[in-house]
């Protein structure tokens, strides 16, 4: 079930309730695993069945890595836990793709090769569970852990429901300790938990969904070419519209699991003041940037190899990160494209290595403002629904592109730089802060107008309940 | 260098820890998020105080200023979908309503219950077409009753699904989550005015605001504002602003205008009417052979709007041949005095105290011209 539905606010007000009762430890873990299991079930009941699997086989096969001694058969091991992984996210999210490609290299060789019917439904944050009980068998395989004691903790981690659909992804060594013992909830951990609930909810209602979808569908579903300030406009709105759209997932999530007790990982941390690409990807998905570091970028050699394949390593990370946002070439691009930016940026780091004009202020915000600009620019590829039209787009906002055919409205283009420039401004204001230490040192009656304030926006942009972008991948 | 890719010694040491007592350092992470020490029972008080005078405050605006009333229900895929479900118990007694919105407003369901014993599954949808509808309804086994399908030229003719074509695969798809929402949304809609998809969301109206646009496609002041309101079992009339109020009179009649415009811009898309017909028949045919059957009707319209359906539409080329070739009773209201003169504020529709006239004045024709071929009224003897 969204977040963002009245379904949701009953489901979470009996959570809670019964999270609050007398009960044993235990007792509440297992109401919060049934809860988790109907959360997800309320979406497509059949598909806990992928989730009993990824649980079950990690399960027992995390155990027997950790026992066995010759490393042949713990390779074997693993290689099942992935395979089975693996194959469910590929059978699921990439089957269609693959086979269309397939078709598409036969018809190359001039073999006529047709592509059976795929209608498979795509069960809902199958990537992050799939990598978040991944992570625990590479774990135990990696030394880097032992398997968890308790099959309850375990099942729990995989399917506590605040961030099982759109992450954060959770290392088990962060989350399943917290199921080991009781955690008590106090009173300020309830509130901020419910103050963090509302600022994920108005990030997602009111800006992602109320201010930026509108301005974004009209660019992006325009049919021909748009002008260059359209071009421009739309994808920055884009930029606003997933940040605000994927960080108020996390930060719902958060807070929600604060509320219950249990802390998750920071996702977001105002990637749009980044200072290099580097930098972006400490702020933006963090839990998949540092997953993707740990479990991919490291064991293929990491920096330590070799100029050369840091860089092999580096471009293939980030190929892969961008396929794991859905099965498109687009994506691969996207990931490619930020691949590109690390390379570069590594490169011109050494050369300027201790250069005192970089550490200017005026310096800093230009080069802030160019990773923006330049992070549009990816946005393109991933919000595209095809190249054609991505190009096009880009040649739009490179003035290569003669169109006269403006789409935004006179209001949208007011909001959309309005956001823009508030996002930024924002952004770089907390860059080196937290929304803790903000409320902190803010008077507590500024902070409950302005909880309130949010409160009501949220009310009163109801709007369809969209789905979060992010559930589909 | 900077870099979120790095073989930081934390991640990457072998052998340091266990599941049970690692705490990884990584920056992102924290046991135990930090928590703001500030007078947080104040600060919930003082925001819900907040809240609750804000959302009074617009339900006021709502209510009084702008006239709304809150006893309606929102048109949205999830009642629609609770009406398409009805078909799944029906029987030959069924009456269903397919259409756009004019046979939606058009056909009051009470007139109707009251001189047929029997009340219609109010299927017909706002900005579409109903073939999408006959298709479904021609493939579910479930339905064996009669159809009256109403037929906006325009729209019917043209091939596109139009705006909600898609509710028949939400009405199959609807996840459980969806359907709770939709009944949790359904007990608090009669009590809410502001609570309202089309009309009230703060960017809707926010949208709304009279700016010079220069766009070549979309503007959002000449959108469609609310144009009716509709019971729990989706029997729809006219909002009264559109029947009383000039400027949202004006408003609705020149987003038709605007829709002309656009559509003598861009002209038409490639429609084949043969080849239309010809998937329509089969449909029809279908829920016939099964003991069902399709009636077709013709509501009326006025002003511009019914003279381009006669320019672009016209009768001879469509309406007849659809009869004839479905060989299908059809009622136009051109044919029958009793269901001209009726009020249409916006040209397309008519005003909510005509409707149930013109139902009563239809449901006897209707009822007649089924006999006369043969086939069972809809009124018992």
């Amino acid at each position: 079930m969204l977040f963002n539905s009245l379904t949701f606010i009953v489901f979470f007000a009996i959570v809670l309730v019964l999270h609050q009762m007398p009960f044993s430890w235990r007792t509440k873990k297992t109401n919060l695993l049934i809860a988790s299991y109907l959360f997800y079930a309320t979406w497509n009941p059949p598909f806990v069945i992928l989730i009993w699997i990824s649980t079950l086989v990690d399960w027992h096969l995390a155990k027997r890595i950790f026992v066995e001694t010759q490393q042949s058969k713990r390779k074997r091991l693993l290689l099942g836990s992935i395979l089975v992984n693996l194959g469910l996210l590929g059978y699921f999210k990439y089957g269609e793709f693959l086979l269309h490609n397939w078709q598409l290299l036969m018809s190359t060789m001039g073999i006529d090769y047709q592509v059976p019917e795929w209608s498979i439904i795509l069960p809902v944050g199958i990537s992050f569970y799939t990598f978040q009980t991944m992570a625990y068998t590479l774990d135990v395989y990696l030394k880097r852990a032992e398997p968890s004691k308790n099959f309850l903790d375990f099942s729990l981690f995989v399917t506590f429901f605040p961030q099982l659909v759109a992450g954060p992804i959770v290392r088990p060594t962060h989350l399943i300790p917290q199921f080991e013992t009781e955690r008590k909830v106090t009173k300020n951990m309830f509130i901020w938990g419910l103050g963090l609930m509302t600022v994920g909810l108005f990030s997602k209602i009111v800006i992602a969904d109320g201010m930026l979808a509108p301005i974004v569908d009209q660019v992006y579903k325009a049919k021909g070419a748009v002008i260059f300030t359209d071009a421009w406009l739309g994808t920055m709105a884009f930029a606003g519209q997933i940040f605000s759209d994927f960080a108020g997932y996390s930060t719902t999530a958060i807070g929600v699991s604060l509320a219950l007790g249990f802390s998750l990982p920071t996702n977001f941390n105002f990637p749009y003041a980044a200072i290099g690409f580097s930098d972006f990807w400490r702020r933006w998905h963090i839990s998949l940037s540092t997953w993707l570091r740990d479990y991919l970028y490291i064991p293929l050699g990491g920096n330590k190899k070799g100029a050369r394949r840091t860089t092999i390593n580096l471009m293939l990370t980030m190929l892969i990160g961008g396929l794991w946002h859905g099965a498109s070439w687009t994506f691969v691009v996207w990931g490619g494209l930020h691949g590109l930016y690390l390379i570069i940026e590594r490169i011109l780091s050494k050369k300027f290595k201790g250069a005192q004009w970089l550490k200017k202020n005026s310096t800093r915000i230009l080069l802030a403002l160019m990773t923006y600009l330049l992070v549009c620019i990816t946005w393109v590829f991933f919000r595209a629904q095809s190249f054609p039209q991505a190009f096009e787009l880009i040649q739009s906002m490179f003035g290569f592109n003669s169109a006269e055919r403006s789409v935004l409205p006179t209001v949208y283009l007011i909001e959309a730089i309005v956001v823009t420039i508030a996002m930024l401004f924002i952004h770089w204001k907390m860059r080196n802060t937290s929304l803790e230490a903000v409320v902190q040192k803010t008077p507590w009656f500024i902070t409950g107008i302005v909880w309130g304030i949010m409160l009501i926006l949220i009310i009163i942009s109801q709007g369809s309940g969209d789905a979060f972008i992010y559930f589909q991948f | 260098m900077p870099s979120f890719i790095s073989n930081s010694k934390d991640s990457n040491s072998k052998g340091s820890s266990t599941m049970n007592s690692h705490k990884e350092k990584d920056y992102y992470y924290h046991e135990n998020r930090p928590i703001p020490e500030i007078p947080w029972k104040k600060v919930l008080i003082l925001a819900f105080a907040f809240m609750f005078i804000g959302v009074v405050a617009w339900e006021y605006n709502a209510r009084v200023a702008w006239s709304y009333d809150p006893e309606a229900y929102i048109d949205s895929k999830g009642i629609w979908t609770i009406e398409r479900r009805r078909i799944d118990h029906s029987d030959k007694n069924t009456v269903a309503v397919i259409g756009s919105s004019r046979i939606l407003f058009d056909l009051d369901l009470n007139s109707y219950e009251q001189l047929t014993g029997t009340r219609p599954i109010q299927l017909a949808l706002v900005g579409t077409s109903p073939r999408p509808l006959l298709k479904d309804l021609a493939s579910d086994e479930d339905f064996v009753g009669l159809l009256i399908m109403g037929i906006t030229p325009g729209n019917f003719f043209s091939g596109r699904g139009g705006l909600f074509a898609n509710n028949p695969k939400y009405y199959v798809k609807e996840s459980p989550t969806q359907r709770i929402s939709q009944q949790l949304s359904m007990l608090i809609e009669p009590y809410l005015a502001f609570y309202d998809n089309s009309n009230w969301p703060l960017f809707t109206l926010i949208g709304r605001m009279d700016f010079e646009n220069n766009v070549a496609k979309h503007d959002p002041v000449s959108m469609v504002w609310t144009l009716s309101e509709m019971d729990k079992d989706r029997n729809t009339k006219m909002f009264w602003k559109v029947e009383d109020v000039p400027y949202y009179q004006k408003h609705a009649q020149a987003t038709w205008q605007n829709f002309f415009d656009l559509g003598d811009k861009f002209g038409a898309p490639p429609f084949d009417l043969d080849e239309f017909l010809e998937g329509v028949s089969k449909d029809i045919n279908t829920i016939r052979t099964r003991g069902g059957d399709v009636v077709f009707v013709r509501t009326p319209s006025s002003d511009v709007y019914r003279d381009r359906e006669n320019k672009f539409q016209p009768r001879d080329k469509y309406w007849d041949r659809l009869l004839s070739q479905t060989n299908s009773v059809g009622v136009h209201f051109e044919d029958h005095p009793e269901l001209q003169g009726f009020r249409t504020p916006e040209w397309s529709h008519l005003h909510s105290d005509d409707a149930p006239v013109y139902t009563s004045e239809l449901v006897p024709i209707l009822d007649q011209k089924l006999k006369e071929v043969g086939k069972p009224g809809i009124i018992d003897e």
